[in-house]
């Protein structure tokens, strides 16, 4: 029998390699053509294996090898359908040699499927993993973006021992208010501060939250030991607490920075002056 | 970084065309409104990738080991590095999403690197191929399935770049989609494709080579006569409008000797 088999090798390889042609485009994109030559050797190797348990074991093999490569199904049962007709043409309706076919390629096909599943649920899983990595990077991404900001939006600038600035640009509402008051009192503890001034020249809007917001927190850094100066307020914004009727009772409020800074000073006991110009005689040289 | 699994992705698409698992829903519904104008997408997507390995089984036996593909999409379905596996392999595509993807497939393999960058600027490709190839600058470049998606302009100025920055020897392979132009039907099948994918440039010989000087064509077939399944390509799927698919290999030589 076997002797029989191996005398159609030649025509088993041929045919083989013509069905799996035909089929070419039921292959995956990773399974090119020119493999197909190889891909029919190894099935007809396969099939003439010398005993069940090792064309069993070659037919396993080969479906893993044809299911990671991207062989199509259709292209296999062809191949099948093929070898069929030549062992029939040959043996006639002998159950065996028929047999021997059906199940090397009932092997293959299964192991194939097997292969198939593992690979689709392998391809899932890299499309979930990367997808949950990338939204986790975006969000750490924003998180950073956002932190740069809030940093950014209340920069607070030690001037001078004691004295630190808090420039505030932009639209403040409560939850930036709270930020405000967050950094600057630990700023404050830090730097043992006797005077925070909070220049709010670049500041639109004040609604009364805000405004409240300002005078807690200039109560709890009264608690803290030091004395806050507003700066910088305009017309409009006065008008808008005064309409309010927010009480700026116990908060000390200037024109600008430059008077703030000169309060500051003096209440620390300096000042600023212009340097006077000090006339040295030059008389070494003479 | 944009992630939006609910938008298709030609990348994508094009790894779901390909028979790969790599793709969503969205991928999966624009790729079926293709097949519906365009039926033969699959047997181009096919010949493209197909093409790519015998190019990358070609390069492999001619000692042209420094890979450096441009449009990369998904690396997977036979893509270079596994085609190719003792070949340094760089990667660069446009879509963020897509490098994630990749990088996630590609895993911890010290021969490739995935680039997020856009050809137009290619330096990112460049200095990674430096870092990643040591300097070796006779390399091959891959730019295969892309040229159709890419105006005259980037196509001519990448090829000029990719000249100046390559050594003499390097080698690129190409490929390109044609059409009967003046064929009503073409614009619509076109069309259809750019709503539910990308727009769509079609060339003739003439065009890409007066795109790619001053590289120098060495050989153009149609990617079936290529793969030598010219019988399997059937007249479907020239799609009534003389759809056809060519691959170009090309060679930077040396202007010393020309």
């Amino acid at each position: 029998m076997n002797e029989d088999f191996q005398l159609l090798k030649p025509d088993l390889e041929q045919q083989i390699t013509a069905a799996l042609t035909r089929k070419s485009m039921s292959n995956r994109g990773s399974f090119p053509p020119f493999r197909i030559p190889g891909a029919a050797m190894s099935l007809v190797a396969g099939l003439l294996e010398q005993s069940d348990e090792q064309r069993s074991m070659a037919a396993r093999s080969l479906g893993t090898t044809f299911g990671q490569q991207g062989l199509g199904l259709a292209a296999l049962l062809d191949a099948q359908m093929v070898t069929l007709e030549i062992i029939a043409g040959r043996f006639g309706g002998v159950a065996q040699p028929l047999g021997i076919v059906l199940r090397f390629f009932s092997d293959v096909i299964s192991s194939f499927v097997v292969t198939e599943q593992a690979e689709l649920e392998r391809q899932r899983a890299d499309m979930e993993r990367a997808y949950t990595r990338t939204v986790v990077e975006q969000q750490e991404q924003q998180e950073q973006l956002l932190n740069t900001i809030r940093e950014l939006s209340t920069p607070i600038i030690p001037v001078y021992e004691g004295i630190l600035v808090l420039p505030l640009v932009g639209s403040l509402d409560s939850r930036r208010a709270t930020q405000v008051t967050e950094r600057m009192l630990e700023a404050i503890a830090a730097q043992q501060a006797e005077i925070v001034i909070i220049d709010i020249t670049g500041v639109s809007m004040i609604d009364t939250s805000t405004a409240n917001h300002l005078l807690m927190t200039t109560r709890a850094a009264n608690l803290l030991g030091s004395r806050v100066v507003l700066v910088g307020m305009g017309a409009e914004t006065a008008q808008t607490i005064v309409h309010l009727g927010v009480e700026l009772n116990g908060l000390i409020t200037l024109a600008d920075l430059q008077a703030g800074l000169a309060y500051a000073l003096e209440r620390i006991g300096l000042g600023i002056q212009p340097i006077q110009r000090q006339k040295h005689e030059a008389t070494s040289y003479r | 970084m944009n992630i939006d699994s609910t938008k298709a992705n030609t990348g994508r698409i094009y790894d779901y065309v390909l028979g790969g698992h790599h793709n969503f829903e969205a991928d999966r519904i624009a790729a079926q409104h293709i097949l519906k104008a365009l039926p033969s997408y699959t047997t181009w997507a096919r010949l493209n990738r197909w093409f790519l390995q015998l190019v990358a089984e070609q390069w492999a036996s001619s000692g042209h080991d420094h890979i450096l593909d441009f449009g990369s999409g998904m690396p997977t379905q036979g893509h270079f590095h596994s085609a190719a596996p003792n070949a340094k392999v760089v990667y660069s595509d446009i879509d963020p999403m897509t490098v994630a993807y990749a990088q996630e497939v590609i895993g911890d393999n010290p021969l490739v690197t995935y680039i997020h960058a856009d050809l137009r600027y290619p330096e990112p490709i460049l200095e990674a191929a430096n870092e990643l190839f040591d300097g070796q600058r006779r390399v091959a470049v891959g730019f295969i399935g892309l040229s159709y998606f890419l105006d005259d302009q980037t196509v001519k100025q990448i090829a000029q770049q990719l000249h100046a920055w390559s050594a003499p020897g390097s080698v690129m392979a190409l490929s390109y989609g044609s059409v009967q132009t003046n064929n009503p039907q073409a614009q619509e099948k076109l069309a259809a494709f750019q709503r539910n994918s990308a727009q769509v440039f079609i060339r003739d010989e003439a065009q890409i080579q007066a795109l790619l000087s001053p590289w120098k064509i060495r050989e153009v077939r149609p990617l079936a006569t290529w793969l030598g399944m010219d019988h399997l390509v059937e007249e479907a799927d020239h799609e009534g409008i003389g759809a056809e698919m060519y691959g170009v290999m090309l060679v930077r030589e040396d202007p010393a000797h020309e």
